[in-house]
């Protein structure tokens, strides 16, 4: 996208230069009515989460300071009695909202009131085609049926909605019958494959992540010659993480990225300007590929959309490699090669130069 | 029509960095970048101040007449109207 026919882009290329907030991730809650093993949230009981007041004096300094982007999310926002409080001021500051839901909590009710708020989308997760599937996971029964009603009636408001998947262990074949629920529904449909860590710092969620040949196979429809022009080379590092994005979590806690929890301070005790300007704000903005011992020379390197927030989850250190993405790397370059393989095979059957006699062809 | 007030649309969302307003209207999925004129106009629409008024304070702060900025204002809030980014008071509320 070019900065210099876009105005757009402009804007937001100049508030990554000057650190403007322009899109916070809110983790309003920590409370959620599911129980998916592959979730990374653990509440923290002894903290009190902000009140609605904390939170609507926080909406006004990021009115201020730039923000035109609102992500809620949670755990499951709407189990927040005053989640429609919140969400009313935050569009009567003018602020452009998305929810991030499980949707169960959704009700005609509830969906006229979310009509109401014009946010962006909601976005619900969803994580098969089917209840046993997806309820399995959930580990909630009928949690399937109330996420896919909540979908109707949001789309019946036109209200634009997103199914998000994270395809696993449990999940995985469910791949293309969830696309096409989404479609039938009328949804966009959205998917990751990378369970991060607890906050806790245990690795469990992570035993649900696809090996390298099921990602192979899940995705070798899906990935396109395209991938192979991301060079991290170009432009170090494509990561907005505490630049012109940040995380806000339930307590007030201010993180680079939803990810990458580790605070720059909290708004109930410091400024914004303070926490944009704190030690680890300033370290993962000053990252650059050169920074990045084995990442710089490694080879699959054009195919890693590294995030530097998983790694230092996975291994405590900000500048190593990720498991996760390194695999991913290695998964997508072997699906560009097998397809530029197949696409040399294809062209010489299709066009063969010469006949059975050897005879060249007119 | 000078005299009309125009208000902010209570579904637009809208950020102003520098001079420059970013205005996205979620039902119809669309960002407007509005120029530095157009930004202070969309600024200045508060429910509080006529065209007129706003006009007045776009030829100072432009260095401009008073005839082109009204002109401007005019024909500015007509277009972000029909857009239903903002109302005038008085009228029918978009929703």
């Amino acid at each position: 996208m070019s900065t210099k026919t876009n105005p757009y882009a402009r804007i937001v290329k100049k508030t990554m230069d000057r650190l403007i907030p322009f899109t916070v991730h809110w983790e309003l809650t920590y409370h959620c009515n599911l129980r998916c093993p592959h979730c990374y949230v653990v509440p923290q009981n002894s903290r009190e989460e902000l009140s609605s007041g904390e939170i609507t004096s926080i909406l006004d300094i990021l009115k201020e300071k730039g923000t035109l982007y609102v992500i809620f999310s949670g755990g499951e926002i709407l189990t927040r009695e005053d989640f429609f409080d919140i969400a009313r001021y935050t569009r009567k500051k003018g602020f452009a909202m998305r929810f991030l839901t499980n949707g169960t909590l959704i009700n005609e009710r509830v969906a006229d009131q979310i009509k109401d708020l014009d946010p962006l989308s909601v976005e619900i997760s969803l994580y098969g085609s089917r209840p046993e599937v997806h309820d399995r996971i959930t580990a909630c029964p009928g949690s399937f049926e109330k996420s896919v009603k909540a979908l109707g009636l949001l789309r019946e408001r036109s209200i634009r909605t997103v199914v998000k998947s994270l395809l696993m262990k449990g999940n995985a074949p469910e791949f293309q019958r969830m696309k096409k629920l989404a479609q039938e529904i009328g949804s966009q449909f959205l998917y990751d494959t990378v369970i991060i860590p607890r906050m806790d710092g245990s690795m469990e969620p992570c035993n649900n992540r696809l090996d390298g040949e099921e990602l192979y196979w899940l995705l070798y429809r899906e990935v396109q010659q395209k991938e192979k022009e991301v060079d991290p080379r170009e432009n170090d590092l494509s990561c907005s993480a505490g630049l012109n994005v940040l995380s806000i979590s339930p307590y007030g806690d201010v993180y680079p990225c939803m990810a990458f929890k580790e605070s720059g301070g909290n708004l109930t005790k410091n400024s914004l300007s303070e926490i944009l300007h704190s030690p680890i704000f300033s370290k993962i903005r000053s990252i650059t590929l050169s920074d990045l011992r084995e990442c710089k020379r490694c080879e699959f390197i054009q195919y890693c959309n590294r995030c530097p927030a998983l790694a230092w989850l996975e291994t405590g250190d900000l500048l190593g490699p990720s498991q996760a993405d390194c695999l991913m790397a290695r998964v997508i370059k072997g699906i560009i090669d097998r397809n530029q393989e197949r696409a040399v095979f294809e062209d010489q059957i299709r066009t063969p130069s010469q006949n059975v006699r050897g005879e060249k062809r007119t | 029509m000078e005299n009309k007030i125009p208000i902010k649309g209570p579904s637009t969302a809208y950020q102003i960095i520098d001079d420059e307003a970013v205005i996205i209207v979620p039902s119809e999925q669309m960002v407007n970048v509005l120029n530095p004129v157009g930004s202070r106009i969309w600024d200045l629409a508060d429910g509080k101040r006529s065209i007129a008024e706003i006009a007045e304070i776009l030829a100072q702060e432009f260095d401009v007449s008073y005839e082109t900025a009204i002109e401007d204002a005019i024909e500015f809030t007509g277009e972000l109207a029909e857009k239903k980014v903002i109302r005038f008071a008085g009228e029918e509320k978009e929703k």
